[in-house]
């Protein structure tokens, strides 16, 4: 048992590129820490790193009070899935999931002991003496969970593991991801590029790009306060809306193209930083669920657009339109493997309906704005703006 | 109106040509294999139950088993055969340890490695010829590398004639050729060792293996097949071990260092005794034959996941 510390760890590799720079982040122990982010943000070389699988190009990675830069992976007591499983192709599943217990020179006895009771647990005691080629991905993945969790280790790392996995099997295995880890109570490390899954599962999301660490909170907190662009972007789907706009002079009014939109009170005290940006462009950041369509009787603030297009799922209507604002693409968008289910989103705003009111295409549309959950963002910086 | 239309005619006839096709295509290569592997292999099968004379018109006559049966008695093809199995048991084994660590080490991001790789697999694309010259330089009696060598470590100069004594003399071409065959089986290694997944080396090395278990557990299970490949190559290989002894010793002292496939060149081509040669030869063959289907055997099973 242990916490895991990072302190301005960096990788920088022998061609000049710099995977990781900086990094500082603290896993309590019993944490389940998501690190999150696009292909090549350094996500899974922090992982690497923390298994001593890579070397340490600066700073200090600790368990506990113990400075583990130097030390090999087999005395760092970690426990790691990898993303294709790594099974041993010559061993059944019982030597597998016993080979770690075997290296460490645990008794016959014992290891026999705890292997059955992890592959009960897992729902493999029936295929134990099945090789990992005679298995099906959803049955090879618990292997590779089971292999890791029998060793009781101190440290729990996850490389993307539910990645090789169908959509139906990857939501089952998640809860089962989620159960194991409160089970064996021991920090760990879960890397992914799926939004859902870093949602869903950690208790607390770093957020990754380039290298750099984005922000670092609860799930919930990274959904309403964003810190920067790039995760008000990456986190959601469909993902946020965002649109180039202004701040009136009098900072009552943000204009988004040939509308504007009254800002309360609440609004500007929450945010006495909008007061320098006035008369100057801001990003305008609206969540899909805070555009539900207007009735008519809404008093407060209003954002008209054309629809576009209406995906009707049954328990609500997802409604592209377009606004004669200019849209700022999210960063996470860009990259191949941004977050699932954000493709369409990327050309049009997207707003969650009701599933009662009548919509289609072609139509002009109003959407009762919530404003105080809106967020402002710098377009330089793109920092969150608040104070 | 059961007649076939024209149109479902030349498809089936369409059909027909793609199945002979591939047969088609593998006429030339059977040929080849037939007229310069198959029929030697049954010709000199054939002439050793014979007194055969390569003179056109000579009489022939049957002996039976008489060639088969004065091999086993004669004393020469009996010294062939120890120096042959000696061969085999010091060159193979010896050939892949040194190969696998040449290519264990040369794996890892070692700087210079690509110019060590070459330097390891030169042997391996040059001519038995030049080779035997160079050993044969290397140990001369007077003047060579080998004794002015070893003249640093005696009192008095060294002055030993390598390839003039039996054991000597079997040292050198064990040598020669261990030290030309190494590139091969390293190029091997290298590119199974390279087929190893990294995951499962650094999997293993996290569920707390050091590296002598991980190579245990890891690397040789992964290389199997390879190993199994090598090895019989190698055994088939040495086992027709000729050209080397043919060029460094001539197989002298007196046939003290001679091999089998030697004594069958001698037997034909010096004394003209082809049915003798043939006898030796088909004994010869049948060994390798059995090499091969154990090799063909160990394959499969390393296939099986």
């Amino acid at each position: 048992m242990a916490s895991i510390s990072l302190e301005g760890v960096a990788k920088v590799y022998p061609n000049g590129f710099e995977a990781v720079k900086g990094l500082d982040l603290e896993i309590a122990d019993g944490e389940l820490m998501v690190v999150v982010g696009p292909s090549g943000c350094g996500k899974t070389t922090v992982l690497r790193m923390v298994a001593g699988l890579e070397h340490v190009s600066a700073g200090l990675v600790r368990f506990g009070e113990e400075v583990v830069n130097d030390l090999p992976s087999r005395e760092r007591d970690v426990a790691m899935v990898f993303q294709n499983y790594a099974l041993y192709p010559q061993m059944n599943v019982a030597d597998n999931i016993g080979f770690g217990l075997r290296m460490r020179k645990v008794s016959k006895q014992e290891a026999g002991r705890r292997v059955k009771q992890a592959a009960q647990a897992l729902g493999l005691a029936e295929v134990l003496d099945r090789r990992p080629g005679q298995l099906s991905g959803g049955q090879r993945q618990r292997v590779a969970m089971g292999r890791a969790i029998v060793r009781e280790p101190s440290i729990f790392l996850m490389d993307e593991p539910l990645s090789n996995l169908d959509a139906k099997l990857r939501v089952q295995m998640r809860a089962e991801v989620a159960r194991v880890q409160r089970r064996i109570g021991v920090a760990t490390i879960y890397v992914t590029h799926d939004q859902t899954e870093a949602m869903t599962l950690g208790h607390r999301v770093a957020v990754m790009r380039g290298g750099l660490l984005q922000q670092c909170d609860t799930p919930q907190i990274l959904y309403d306060r964003p810190a920067n662009l790039f995760v008000a972007g990456f986190i959601g789907s469909p993902a946020m809306n965002l649109f180039e706009g202004a701040i009136a002079t009098d900072v009552e009014t943000v204009v988004l193209g040939s509308q504007r939109i009254p800002l309360t009170a609440s609004v500007q005290a929450a945010r006495p930083g909008l007061k320098r940006y006035t008369d100057q462009p801001v990003v305008v950041g609206i969540r899909p669920e805070d555009l539900p369509a207007a009735n008519g009787s809404d008093s407060g603030a209003v954002l008209q657009g054309d629809v576009e297009l209406v995906e009707a799922l049954g328990s609500e209507q997802l409604v592209h339109f377009r606004t004669d604002a200019r849209m700022i693409r999210a960063e996470a968008l860009d990259s191949a493997d941004g977050a699932a289910g954000t493709e369409l989103s990327a050309d049009a705003n997207v707003a969650r309906v009701d599933p009662r009111h009548s919509v289609s295409s072609g139509e002009r549309i109003s959407f009762a704005l919530a404003t105080e959950r809106i967020e402002f963002f710098d377009p330089h910086t793109g920092l969150a703006i608040w104070n | 109106m059961d007649k076939p239309s024209g149109a479902g005619f030349r498809r089936a006839r369409q059909r027909a040509g793609n199945l002979l096709t591939p047969y088609a295509l593998l006429i030339p290569a059977a040929a080849m294999f037939a007229v310069f592997i198959i029929y030697p292999l049954y010709r000199q099968f054939n002439i050793s139950f014979y007194d055969w004379h390569i003179f056109p018109g000579a009489s022939n006559p049957g002996v039976g088993l008489t060639n088969f049966r004065a091999m086993f008695k004669d004393p020469a093809v009996r010294t062939a055969a120890v120096n042959t199995l000696l061969f085999v048991v010091i060159t193979v084994p010896i050939q892949i340890v040194l190969g696998l660590a040449a290519a264990a080490i040369l794996t890892d991001r070692l700087p210079g490695r690509g110019l060590l790789r070459g330097l390891i697999f030169i042997p391996v694309v040059t001519s038995w010829v030049v080779v035997a010259y160079i050993f044969a330089y290397i140990f001369a009696e007077q003047g060579g590398l080998a004794n002015a060598f070893l003249s640093l470590f005696a009192s008095h100069p060294v002055h030993t004639d390598w390839l003039a004594h039996r054991w000597t003399g079997e040292a050198v071409i064990w040598i020669v050729s261990i030290w030309k065959g190494i590139g091969w089986s390293f190029i091997m290694f290298l590119a199974a060792l390279d087929g190893v997944p990294r995951t499962l080396l650094e999997a293993s090395r996290v569920d707390g293996a050091r590296e002598g278990s991980v190579w245990r557990h890891v690397v040789l299970p992964s290389i199997r097949p390879t190993m199994a490949f090598v090895l019989v190559l190698l055994l088939i290989g040495a086992s027709q071990v000729w050209i080397q002894v043919f060029l460094l010793t001539g197989g002298g002292p007196y046939g003290s260092t001679q091999v089998l496939l030697g004594v069958a060149y001698q037997q034909a081509f010096s004394f003209f005794n082809f049915s003798y040669a043939g006898a030796i030869a088909s004994v010869m063959a049948l060994v390798v034959l059995v090499f091969s289907i154990v090799q063909i055997r160990l394959l499969r099973r390393g296939q099986v996941r």
